[in-house]
């Protein structure tokens, strides 16, 4: 049974977090080594630079009290205020929004292409468990979980520029360019226009690097449902099950599944995290537009209110996926409680 | 006086790893190749063909992109140096960053979450808020906000993945001497009047150094795969670069990757083994420390 106590709870703990992420941004800027309107304003050089330099002054409030500060801040932040990029002289907001979305649309694919392939590899190393499929299944997604992304993206790439695949790099092709919906993920926004070539582009663009992404939960997820079923195999009523002398198919399918929700819930904040991360460099490989794009351009030239709003924006979404992870565990695994 | 619980500790780390060794052959080969590895980092600078083009001190733009050749073995980068000096160069970097990483992490972790949970409640509370709040953190943008402002970018990459590292181990110890604050050992010279910090030092830190440690094994797979994705996302904003950095190499080479695939190859499968190694040699003695993931299982129905 999951209580409204119980959401209430995780809710307001994740909005205190929230509070905390900023908060610890806003620590950071104004007590850094050195000018922080200088950093602010991309340690700017030549011409130019004093008068950058003024007006992030003059943005930040430098001269106004501490707490005076920290309430603009906090209200810039909530207003959706988030400073003006240094390298793009864009709003930080809308290119930190667009980015995170481009690399959304790959982790939501990646992941739906390794949970099926994850149960059933899972399924069948933890059925034939000691046996060679196991351990083949075994050292395999060790492997693929293990290894660097970019050297799977790479060898991907390698491998399709060999065989001409003519859909490498680019989130759409440039001819579709004008096409721009209200999502922002580019096989959905095509989808809602009603434009099936231009969709059909945009999945076959996005399938390569979404494959490489999703060797990390593919690999853990195989472990993971190998063991939990496995686990499961041991247990009470899956021996009653058994002695009641129902075909294997039936006892794996109603009396061990139901084993594997509870913890891969519970993984999946962790693994989003990590597959974010991953989409970030794969993007990069791919040459698509995305976090790891705008992040890889703001450390080049100092964009510190970029990163600073990357960082936010990427904290929050991770605290609402952790505790999303966390209820939807609660929900499905009964014996969770706070 | 505290050396007698560290022995026993560093006993029960060795009499676990010889048992792994014994069983598993998977934990064997890793060891092995994590020796080699690490000798071959030791030595790198004095056995590099090319030292000068290795450290990047050194260009030769008119050799730039040779494929491999018995002069140059891994063939050379777009800047003209020997792949196979930078590689050798960068090995013992990388490796040195990411133990000290876990190392580090763990002594903090350990001594954080320790001494936390035998805290006055109101101390607790704030610190398990603070762990919460840097684990929310992501390590590829707080190392992109650190190189900024410290400038130096393996310090800052270093420092990041510390804090971002560090308050997972202070959750697992935390948790563990939790469970033991309940103990008798623990609740009986608090009794007696004895200092919390005594009893952290004597009773709580050697019982769970060792689970801790182990843990710390099993991580350094994924603490090097994040160095090299951040060193990578580094790596393609900054055009050129003088500090030989596995991750950084890659990405240079993601330029040259149709024309020059050894470029991008050498480094990233190095990468490649030192991760999936250091995967294999975790997990092993992982599961051989959790008895519950120890048992085989054979189907029986």
């Amino acid at each position: 049974m999951i209580t409204i106590n119980y959401i209430l709870k995780r809710a307001i703990l994740s909005l205190v977090l929230i509070l905390g992420v900023i908060s610890l941004t806003f620590i950071a800027m104004n007590f850094i080594p050195g000018d922080p309107a200088f950093v602010w304003a991309g340690k700017p050089r030549g011409p130019g630079a004093a008068v950058a330099i003024e007006s992030a002054r003059e943005y930040l409030g430098l001269d106004l009290p501490l707490h005076v500060r920290l309430a603009t801040y906090l209200y810039r932040f909530f207003t959706g205020d988030w400073g003006i990029s240094v390298r793009f002289k864009q709003p930080v907001l809308s290119i930190v929004v667009r980015s995170f979305t481009a690399s959304l649309e790959l982790v939501l694919y990646s992941f739906a292409i390794a949970t099926p392939l994850a149960i059933w590899l899972g399924t069948k190393a933890a059925v034939s468990r000691g046996g060679t499929v196991d351990r083949v299944i075994y050292y395999v997604s060790t492997v693929l979980a293990g290894s660097p992304r970019f050297l799977l993206a790479g060898l991907l790439y390698l491998v399709l520029y060999m065989v001409n695949y003519n859909y490498l790099g680019l989130r759409l092709d440039p001819a579709y360019s004008v096409l721009r919906g209200p999502t922002g993920f580019a096989t959905i926004d095509t989808l809602i226009l009603g434009r099936l070539d231009a969709f059909a582009d945009a999945l076959l663009r996005l399938i390569p690097p979404a494959l490489a992404i999703s060797t990390y939960p593919l690999g853990v997820l195989v472990r993971v449902v190998r063991v939990t079923l496995s686990e499961a195999f041991e247990e009470e009523y899956v021996r009653q099950a058994a002695s009641l002398g129902l075909a294997r198919k039936v006892i794996v399918r109603k009396y061990a599944f139901p084993n594997i929700l509870p913890v891969t819930s519970q993984l999946s904040g962790l693994m989003f995290t990590y597959m974010l991360i991953d989409a970030m460099v794969v993007e990069n490989v791919f040459s698509r537009e995305g976090l790891g794009e705008a992040v890889a351009k703001a450390v080049v030239s100092s964009d510190y209110p970029l990163l600073i709003g990357a960082t936010v924006f990427v904290a929050i979404v991770l605290i609402v996926v952790n505790t999303v992870a966390d209820i939807v565990q609660a929900a499905v695994d009964p014996r969770v409680r706070l | 006086m505290s050396s007698l619980p560290l022995r026993s500790t560093i006993e029960d780390i060795t009499s676990l790893l010889t048992r792994t060794w014994r069983k598993r052959p998977g934990f064997r080969v890793s060891l092995i190749i994590m020796i080699v590895l690490f000798t071959v980092a030791a030595l790198g600078p004095y056995i590099a063909p090319y030292p000068r083009q290795g450290l990047g001190v050194e260009i030769d733009v008119t050799n730039a992109l040779l494929p491999p050749s018995p002069k140059h073995i891994l063939g050379t980068d777009s800047l003209g140096r020997d792949v196979l000096s930078r590689v050798l160069f960068a090995l013992g970097r990388g490796l040195y960053q990411s133990l000290v990483v876990v190392a580090v992490s763990l002594v903090l972790g350990i001594v954080v979450g320790s001494f936390t949970a035998l805290a006055p409640r109101s101390i607790e509370a704030v610190v398990s808020y603070v762990i919460e709040l840097l684990l929310a953190l992501p390590s590829i943008l707080l190392a992109a906000l650190l190189a900024i402002l410290l400038g130096g970018t393996a310090t800052s990459i270093t420092v990041a993945l510390i804090v971002t590292w560090f308050p997972w181990y202070a959750r697992v110890s935390y948790l563990q001497a939790r469970g033991l604050r309940e103990l008798d050992f623990v609740r009986i010279p608090l009794y007696y009047g004895l200092s919390r910090a005594y009893v952290v030092v004597k009773h709580i830190g050697p019982n769970i150094l060792a689970p801790m440690i182990v843990e710390a094994l099993s991580d350094m797979g994924s603490v090097v795969l994040e160095i090299s994705s951040i060193t990578f996302l580094f790596g393609i904003g900054i055009g050129s670069f003088e500090e030989p950095d596995l991750g950084m190499m890659v990405a240079n080479g993601l330029r040259d990757l149709v024309r020059a695939p050894w470029v991008f190859t050498a480094p990233a499968a190095i990468l490649a083994l030192i991760a999936i190694v250091f995967t294999v040699f975790g997990e092993a003695v992982y599961e051989e420390h959790h008895p519950i993931l120890r048992r085989r299982w054979w189907l029986w129905f």
